[in-house]
């Protein structure tokens, strides 16, 4: 197959255009990154570790353009009202009775 | 054209068939703030319906990285260039989001896919589309975490050591068919092989009446209608449906969530169904944890509801993003919508926790008040955690689950009993 060809002008193709942004839009990606993983039950030092980790990609793009000790900042400040939290799930009980078609039970 | 009440919009609009609605709806809510974009819902939905020979490029559930990505690429650009040149800045929104739940989002101005009769082409087309080429299907994932590249060459870049950092803003938008009230498909299928389920609103294609014209494809807005080259006919999702029916062996006749759902490692999404009124709209069900999201808390919303269709689909926005991005996305109830996801009440806070707490459809939900753990301030505002817990509720009206916020509580290791 032909590939085709683009350039910067091609408005279909934004491959490098820029898409307006400043700092304070990572910072704000940042801090609502904390605070989810915060309402998940994650504590300071298990953000930053996600935070500091090449593989999750959005978290480590913050921690690379925003450095390790502005982010410890962001993270304490989005944990902080989120410590007090602890979450239980309780299933409902399956009952004796209850037919189980899969897996099969020997 | 008939003329239907699309509450979306805020008003009635051209569709090319009465409105017709089904008992149940089948709808989601994706909390966009939460995807960390590993496309395990991608995968759980390749794994059980397109792994066969002709659907390499299949992806009923894709998640994309956003402004970047798309699947098939830029299938939301072109729609919204097709429309602004249909009527040009006259896409707009005439007036503010308000309580009605006939009008949420105010009263859209513009014109729908279904409207844009002067675009069509050809003129006797139904619905204002495009058909995305061959390449466009090809990049499913193309500039997932990574938008840079050089222009006209995407994907290579001049360091082969290391990727660049991208300093802007992202985020992951994870789509599947929106089973949409007045499906673009439908309408422009020449067979009526498309149809809407009466018992829970899902969209399917009847491939026995298919012939391949792929004016589903070029009609659905949303792009999730495929075309299978070696068996000539279009392929979509299917909602799971046995799993909605309760067939899976696993759920006791109870119904389950669909597989992407359900395979969600962060717990983005939840999916039920609602109650339509005769006009569409939603009937009133305030302890359903739909409804809840969409109508009372109004933190979740339609997918380009300016594309006429009523996507049964609503997402959480991402609050990071420019606000003319998301409001272009999702509408005027954008600012709203993540002002109350960043400073959120109690029983926001125990909906949330519903989120893939089971994979069972949670139909109705209860909040019971427990005692005040943290009183403090968030985002510059008064904020109170309590010690509630949020029970769930399945078809039968049996409790599912029960979630509980509480405070931290260690629990020493045995071995540790007597350590200090």
């Amino acid at each position: 197959m032909r590939r085709r060809t683009a350039g910067p002008a091609d408005p279909m193709m934004r491959v490098g255009h820029a898409v307006p942004c400043e700092a304070r839009d990572v910072e704000a990606m940042a801090e609502a990154f904390a605070e989810e993983l915060a309402q998940i039950g994650f504590d300071e030092a298990r953000v930053l570790r996600i935070f500091r980790h090449p593989f999750y990609g959005g978290p480590h793009l913050a921690w690379r353009v925003l450095g390790e000790e502005r982010l410890r900042e962001i993270v304490a400040r989005a944990v902080g009202p989120w410590r007090a939290m602890r979450v239980r799930v309780e299933d409902q009980a399956v009952p004796p009775e209850s037919p189980r078609l899969w897996p099969r039970r020997e | 054209m008939a003329r239907v009440y699309n509450w979306q919009l805020g008003r009635e609009m051209d569709y090319p068939f009465e409105g017709r609605y089904p008992e149940w709806q089948f709808a989601f809510v994706f909390n966009i703030n939460r995807c960390l974009a590993c496309q395990t819902c991608t995968m759980a939905c390749k794994s059980t319906w397109t792994f066969s020979k002709g659907q390499e490029h299949m992806w009923w559930a894709n998640v994309e990285t956003k402004p970047y990505g798309g699947y098939p690429q830029f299938w939301d650009v072109k729609i919204l260039e097709l429309l602004h040149r249909a009527n040009p800045e006259g896409q707009v929104w005439g007036s503010a989001p308000a309580d009605d739940p006939r009008a949420p989002y105010g009263r859209f101005e513009g014109i729908t896919i279904f409207e844009a009769k002067t675009a069509l082409e050809p003129p006797s087309s139904r619905v204002l589309g495009y058909l995305p080429t061959d390449e466009e299907w090809l990049y499913p994932n193309l500039y997932e975490d990574n938008p840079w590249g050089e222009p006209g060459a995407p994907g290579k870049l001049s360091s082969g050591a290391e990727l660049p950092v991208h300093r802007t803003w992202f985020f992951y938008l994870a789509r599947i068919c929106n089973h949409c009230t007045y499906p673009a498909c439908l309408a422009a299928c020449p067979r009526q092989a498309i149809y809407k389920r009466p018992e829970d609103g899902v969209v399917l294609l009847d491939q026995k009446e298919c012939r391949g014209y792929r004016k589903c494809v070029e009609a659905c807005p949303y792009k999730k209608v495929m075309y299978r080259g070696n068996t000539r006919v279009s392929e979509k999702c299917i909602a799971c449906y046995p799993r909605l029916e309760g067939r899976d062996p696993e759920s006791d006749g109870q119904p389950m969530e669909t597989r992407c759902m359900a395979a969600c490692i962060g717990q983005m999404r939840l999916q039920g169904f609602v109650r339509l009124n005769e006009d569409g709209t939603w009937r009133e069900d305030r302890y359903n944890p739909l409804y809840y999201l969409v109508h009372v808390a109004k933190v979740a919303l339609p997918l380009y509801p300016q594309f006429g269709t009523s996507p049964n689909g609503f997402y959480i926005p991402p609050r990071w993003v420019p606000r003319d991005y998301l409001r272009q996305m999702f509408g005027p109830g954008v600012d709203g919508a993540i002002e109350r996801y960043m400073h959120p009440d109690r029983e926001l806070l125990a909906v949330l926790q519903l989120f893939r707490r089971s994979n069972r459809v949670i139909y109705r939900y209860e909040l019971v008040e427990g005692p005040k753990v943290y009183e403090g301030e968030l985002h510059g505002q008064p904020f109170t955690l309590y010690n509630d817990t949020v029970i769930a509720y399945g078809r039968d009206g049996q409790e599912l689950f029960r979630t509980t916020v509480e405070e931290p509580v260690v629990v020493r290791p045995a071995t540790h009993a007597n350590s200090i």
